[in-house]
Order: structure tokens, then sequence, then C-alpha cells
């Protein structure tokens, strides 16, 4: 039974509400997506670098005909902390140079020999640029870990941004119910007048009204998320299109039922605040009145 | 049941409607409060569902000094209470079987028990044809028995009617007060308060009147 007339405020608050669920999953979905690929990113590079050894077919030693290449090959089968070293193809570093040079530049540059290398461990690394200076001065290594540095600044920076995202979102969500709710209590005004006077508690009047904000939020938290769903689906295929052409990446199997949980926390949680908030907002409205 | 003991009623700021009133309604009593328009009928009615409170006197209520009465036990004393009012207050937007059934609603009777009650109680007041219609559609009336229903369906102990029968004619006036009667029969304590004499004349019910901000009492 509809005792108090709240349909006017349907519309306002259904939206409002299904934005914001939809605005707030977002943020929660692609705050976590980052955040697996970045500590997948991060775990991968941690103990990650690769060598640059300019003029690699140089011979250093002219009686066994031995080449830069050689000798820093040498240096690093005999050091004790390497997992696993890789010689990158010629062809590989062009492949990788060609989008962003003239391919003719290709045919008059010497390229420096890349090794990409993998440490036991990442504090290893002085002791391995020592044993490649005195090699060679000219040869440098280059930290994954510290390349990746300002992006997990910007990264940090952005999952900050996202939570205020969703803080934002909840605000809003929550101000918009109290806007509702005191606007159907100034329209319900002789309503309410006559049920005290029949003999209805504060607390009777405050559950009516929790009972139809639960109803409109219910049905716009159902949209909201539905909305997100739809729109993380079609980023999700047109990201593997774009960026990952041939490569085999599924955002959606990364994701675990931890993860899942907490995204319908959303959902669930902006609702069951929102019934709160309402039966709060009625109650002091009521207190005042009286 | 009611007891008023040198009650003096004041609105904010302006002179006293009502000095010095004292009466006592017993059990089982029904009783016509009169006076001319604005002699405080209205004012009286709403001292005793506590609407307002006496600026000076005391009220008894059921045995309890009203004053002695927190803001929390106000609902519950006014549950053993049916307020009609001149001007029905019916809720527009609710059938004439919600109207009925929101007090039974409010207490938290349970929907089987409504389902019967209301439809008889509305067969009861000659409105059973009528259970789903709005009250904008129905004549001045039937809205006003839809309200007495409305009062009367939680079986309140005391039922106090303010011009019941101000916004309808006078065929209607009397078959409401009929009503009223029947009412007083199954043992609703009734005080009515009208500025029709013809009524007075017809039903015969003891009378307290007001006059001059002091209330008589006859018989």
């Amino acid at each position: 039974m509809r005792i108090f007339k709240l349909a006017g405020s349907n519309f306002f608050l259904g939206w409002i509400m299904s934005s914001m669920i939809y605005l707030a999953l977002l943020a929660v979905l692609f705050s976590t997506v980052s955040t697996l690929s970045f500590d997948k990113w991060r775990s991968a590079t941690r103990d990650l670098v690769t060598i640059h050894v300019p003029k690699p077919a140089e011979i250093i030693d002219s009686d066994d005909g031995v080449t830069r290449l050689d000798e820093t090959l040498k240096i690093l089968r005999a050091f004790p902390d390497i997992e696993s070293f890789t010689v990158l193809e010629k062809n590989d570093i062009e492949r990788l140079i060609n989008p962003l040079v003239d391919k003719d530049i290709l045919k008059n540059i010497l390229l420096p020999a890349l090794i990409e290398i993998r440490l036991k461990r990442n504090n290893s690394l002085p002791d391995l640029n020592n044993a490649l200076k005195n090699l060679s001065t000219d040869i440098f290594i280059e930290s994954h870990a510290e390349l990746f540095l300002p992006d997990a600044k910007a990264f940090s920076g952005a999952k900050k941004l996202f939570s205020v995202i969703v803080g934002l979102t909840l605000f809003v969500a929550m101000i918009s119910i109290i806007f509702a709710v005191h606007a159907g209590l100034a329209i319900n005004r002789e309503t309410i007048q006559v049920m005290h006077l029949i003999g209805a508690k504060n607390g009777f009047i405050a559950r009516t009204f929790q009972k139809h904000v639960l109803k409109v939020l219910g049905f716009s938290s159902a949209c909201g998320t539905a909305l997100a769903m739809g729109t993380f689906f079609i980023l999700d295929r047109l990201l593997r299109v774009a960026f990952f052409g041939d490569g085999e990446i599924d955002i959606f199997k990364q994701i675990n039922l931890w993860d899942w949980t907490i995204f319908m926390l959303v959902p669930v949680s902006y609702p069951l605040l929102g019934i709160i908030v309402a039966g709060v907002s009625v109650l002091t409205f009521l207190r005042k009145q009286n | 049941m009611v007891r008023f003991e040198n009650v003096e009623i004041r609105y904010r700021g302006k002179e006293a409607i009502l000095t010095d009133v004292s009466f006592d309604l017993g059990e089982g009593n029904f009783h016509f409060l009169t006076g001319k328009s604005g002699a405080g009928k209205s004012s009286l009615l709403k001292a005793i569902y506590m609407g307002i409170f006496p600026s000076k006197g005391k009220i008894k209520l059921f045995g309890r000094d009203i004053s002695s009465i927190t803001k929390k036990e106000i609902p519950e004393i006014r549950r053993r209470m049916g307020i009609v009012f001149q001007d029905f207050r019916l809720i527009n937007n609710l059938t004439v079987r919600e109207n009925v059934a929101l007090p039974l609603r409010i207490f938290g009777t349970k929907s089987s028990i409504i389902r019967r009650h209301v439809p008889e109680l509305l067969e009861w007041v000659g409105l059973g044809d009528h259970l789903d219609d709005l009250p904008t559609s129905l004549s001045g009336g039937q809205q006003q028995r839809v309200a007495i229903a409305r009062a009367v369906i939680a079986r309140p102990v005391l039922l106090l009617a303010d011009e019941p029968t101000g916004n309808v004619d006078d065929t209607i006036a009397d078959r409401l007060l009929y009503l009223f009667k029947e009412l007083h029969r199954t043992g609703t304590n009734i005080l009515i308060a009208t500025h029709n004499e013809n009524l007075l004349q017809k039903f015969d019910y003891p009378v307290l009147r007001i006059e001059d901000r002091k209330l008589s009492f006859s018989d």
C-alpha cells in the first residue's frame, strides 16, 4: 500500500543512484584491473635488467678473437646471482625500433647488443655493474624497476583518484536521498499529520519511507550495475582488439572471486546505506517538527 | 475516561479560548459538545487528543494526567481514540479500503484480519460497493462514512467527532448520527462537537455547551 505520494522522487532518485553506482563500479573495476595489471608488471620487472653492450662485435682480444659480447657473456655466466639471461636477436631489436625511426637509418647505425637478464636478487645489481664496467665503461645496465618508478607514482595517484570518485559518488547519492526524503516529507505533510492522529509512531513513518527508498534504490542499483558490467565488457573487447592484437589478454580472467565480492559490495552497500540515511532523515525531521 | 479540571486553553500570545473548564466524561457515554462557531469546540477536542496542551489546569485521559504522558507515549494513547474531522482528512491516493485499513496497518494487525474486517465494516456503513474507489469520487456523506469507518475500525474506546455533519446535508447528517448511535450501542464512548441545533433536539443526549469561554453541562 503506497501511503505517501512519492512518485515524483522516483525518477530523480533512480536516475541519480543508477548514475552514481555506474560511476562507482567503473572506478572500482578500473582500480582493481589496473592494480592487478600493475602488480603483474611490477613483479615481472622487479628483478629484470637489460644490459646495453655497444659495439658488440668489436674484438677485444685479438689472439683469441674474443668479441666484447663474448666477454660480456662470460662475465654473466660466471656471475652467481643471475637466474637467466637472453641475448636479444638483432631482428627483434630492429622490430622494436622500426616504428620509431626511418628504415634506412637502421642500415647505417650500429645497434648495441641487448641482453635481458633476470637476477636472483635485485641488490646484486651494483656488483654486476662493477664487473661489467671493468670490462668496458660503455656497457650500461638499465634496471626495469627504476624505469617503472615514474609509472608507479602515476599509478598510485590514479588509484587515489578512483577512491575519491567512489567517495564522491557515495556522497552525492546520500545527499540525493536526503533531498528526496525531505521533499517527500514536505509533500506528504498532511498525510503524516493524519497518521500521527491515528496513532502512528515516527518509526512507522520512517519505515514506510525506507521501504519506498529500498524499492527505488534496488531497481536503480541493478540498472547501474548492469550498465557498468556492459561497459566493462565492451571496453575489455575494445582493448583486446586495439592494443593486444595477437596477444592473449583476458582482463576478466585476472579478477578472482574475492575481487568480484568487493565489486558487488558497491551495488549492495549503496542501497543499504541509503535506507539508513532515509530512516535517520525522516526521524530527525519528525522529531524537530514535534 | 476524560476529566477536565479547571482547564484553560490559550494559543500562544492570544486570549484564552476556554477558561476554568471542568467536566467528567465517564464510561459508556454519548455527549454533544456545542457552541457558536469559534467558541472553542475544536480546541477542546484537540486538547483531548493532545494536539494542544492546556495553559492551566489538568486533563486526565484514561486515568492519566496528560502532562505526565511523554511524547513517545502519545501515539499509544491516541490508538485508544478515534477521531472524525469535519473535512474528513482522508488520504486521497488511497482507496476507500486502504483508508479504512490504515489504522490497522499502523498498529501492525495481520493482513488476514484486515482483509476480513475492513470490507465488513464498510458494508456496515453502507459502502460495501465502493471498496476500491478513491475518496475524491465519493460524495461528502460517503467520505464522512469512510472517515467514521477509519476512526472505528480499531475499536477505539473513545470516539471524537469534530463537526462530522458540517459538510453534508441534513438527511445525510441524520444518517451519520444514527451511525454514531449504533456505534455507541456497541460500547464506544462518543463526544460529538456540533453547532447543529437540529441534531441536538433530534437526538436526546447530554450536551456540553461552550458560551463566553465557559462550559456548562445539561442532561
